[in-house]
């Protein structure tokens, strides 16, 4: 899948470089933590503390210590829309975007046989502390909750593709619709029976205006695009 | 006396009155029994369950080519399409305020025949029953298979207590019913609802309840999927054959869920009691909406039920012995 090359983002969390799509990607979906770097830089009025504090209501927010099996996915970031998440990759620099769907699933299926850790990936390795904690945390708690189900922990679960959030994607091709939902999130967290393994979208109505609990992002960095710029 | 008198004054008697004919009356009907009796505490997902049946119900011609469904009086076919109605706006049911009562009439159905299916939609007499709220009052079949449906998610922290009070109180119900000793042993499908939220389910149980042939075949029908404009409809002849297959899945199932359950204590709870009173039990797992992607009282995606027909198997079946 990757051949040890991590990038940190500009709040610096660590992306993966993934060889079979040509991109970085983020290890995690966006967690609080990172997107709060990108709030308190925010110049315009839509993320002012009312918009977070709906988001909140959402979703609560975990200290990084706090992190346990049965609240885990508090540590990310979800309620948000596609233009919010897009607006965030804007900040976060050029060749920064939303995965697309196909994308998504070239990835899903680059990891799916891995069963390596994420320390293995070299993906802690030069993370500030408080980063670092809160992806242990996590990945300790997903352990832990695959080991309560006898699931597989590989790097599908790891990185939070399954047991997440449902994460936007951006369609391509003729759709009436710009933006679709992929992963399967706990079940406690948002019940559901989706199968990211197959080429099912969650499409949901009113997906640019309506805010659902359990959708959030991860971000690709494209250093083909960047140069390209430049 | 009177009789001479009359005589004497040439008064006849009256013409005795003709004989009352009887009318002619139809040989009585045998009872309509519904093929269950449902009952759910409030708030485990009867409403929902219901809806999901109705809609699979009317779809069932797609793999039994005999079958038809319909609504048994005209105050059913109201509440049948609202059932419907509210499937397809992806409203989520709130609580049961108002009694409302599904009544279909089944025919067709290549191993089981022709069957009823009468269930009300309210407060039942076993797990509705709570100070201050009218249960209702009609009169429990207990010859015919019961079917329980628990909300694992919705028990909250005293499960283990919770689930062995309520099958107390289905067993005290029963014994209290004037016909509990006409009736057969206790057949009682217990429908684990909610099941896309019960967090620690096994992820074989977990991709049983993913993948549902039947629920594929009735959502591929309204998807064209298709290139050419049709629809991708999976070809399932739901003959004797797979009907059998899909019994001895449904067996597998029961079985492995009661092993997952008999390692919690609610479940050896549960089984103990059940063995105690010679009940047959079958386990079975049911997700009514497919998801609880929720946003002001609706799903933000169709609703996509799954495996909502296996307790009504479990019930036809056990209803056969």
């Amino acid at each position: 899948m990757n051949n040890g090359t991590i990038r940190l983002d500009p709040t610096g969390f660590p992306m993966i470089w993934v060889s079979e799509i040509g991109l970085y990607v983020h290890g995690l979906p966006v967690t609080k933590m990172q997107f709060e770097h990108f709030l308190c830089d925010a110049t315009d009025g839509h993320f002012d503390s009312r918009w977070y504090d709906e988001i909140l209501r959402l979703n609560p927010r975990v200290a990084a210590r706090r992190i346990w099996s049965g609240n885990y996915w508090n540590a990310f970031l979800s309620g948000i829309l596609p233009a919010e998440a897009e607006r965030f990759a804007s900040w976060c620099g050029p060749g920064y975007r939303l995965l697309r769907t196909s994308e998504w699933h070239r990835l899903y299926r680059a990891l799916e046989k891995q069963s390596t850790t994420l320390a293995e990936t070299e993906l802690l390795a030069d993370l500030a502390p408080h980063h670092r904690e809160l992806i242990v945390q996590v990945e300790r708690a997903v352990e832990e909750t695959c080991t309560q189900t006898g699931d597989r922990c590989h790097m599908t679960e790891r990185t939070l593709m399954r047991l997440g959030v449902i994460e936007w994607t951006a369609l391509e091709g003729p759709n009436p619709n710009l933006w679709a939902g992929l992963g399967e999130p706990h079940p406690s967290f948002c019940g559901n029976l989706f199968f990211p393994a197959e080429k099912h979208l969650i499409q949901p109505a009113n997906a640019e205006t309506r805010r659902l609990a359990s959708f959030g992002f991860r971000l690709a960095f494209d250093p083909v695009s960047v140069q390209e710029n430049q | 006396m009177w009789k001479f008198v009359r005589t004497l004054l040439g008064i006849k008697d009256p013409e005795p009155p003709p004989p009352i004919i009887p009318l002619l009356r139809r040989p009585e009907l045998p009872p309509l029994w519904s093929s269950l009796e449902l009952f759910s505490e409030p708030k485990h997902g009867k409403t929902s369950f219901l809806w999901a049946l109705s809609y699979m119900a009317r779809n069932l011609s797609l793999f039994w080519p005999k079958y038809a469904c319909w609504p048994q009086d005209a105050a059913m076919d109201t509440s049948f399409r609202s059932m419907l109605g509210a499937f397809e706006q992806r409203e989520i049911p709130g609580e049961t305020t108002a009694l409302t009562r599904l009544g279909l009439s089944l025919r067709g159905m290549a191993r089981w025949g022709d069957r009823r299916l009468f269930v009300e939609d309210d407060r039942d007499p076993v797990f509705g029953v709570s100070e201050g709220t009218a249960t209702s009052s009609r009169e429990v079949n207990w010859g015919v298979p019961i079917c329980w449906l628990l909300s694992l998610p919705d028990l909250g922290p005293e499960i283990a207590q919770v689930v062995d009070l309520q099958l107390d109180n289905l067993i005290r119900a029963r014994m209290r019913s004037a016909r509990s000793f006409e009736a057969q042993p206790l057949r009682l499908v217990i429908a684990l609802t909610k099941a896309d939220r019960i967090p620690g389910l096994p992820p074989d149980l977990r991709n049983y309840l993913k993948v549902d042939p039947l629920a594929k075949i009735v959502e591929s029908q309204s998807a064209f999927l298709g290139e050419e404009g049709q629809p991708a409809r999976p070809a399932l002849l739901f003959d004797e054959r797979s009907v059998l297959a899909y019994l001895e899945a449904l067996g597998g199932i029961h079985q492995r869920l009661a092993a997952w359950l008999a390692t919690t204590l609610p479940g050896s709870l549960l089984a103990h009691r059940a063995d105690a009173h010679h009940i047959t039990l079958r386990f079975c797992l049911t997700s009514a909406t497919g998801s609880d992607l929720r946003s002001n009282g609706h799903l933000a995606i169709p609703w996509r039920p799954r495996r909502v027909l296996d307790p009504l198997f479990w019930a036809l079946e056990l209803g056969c012995r």
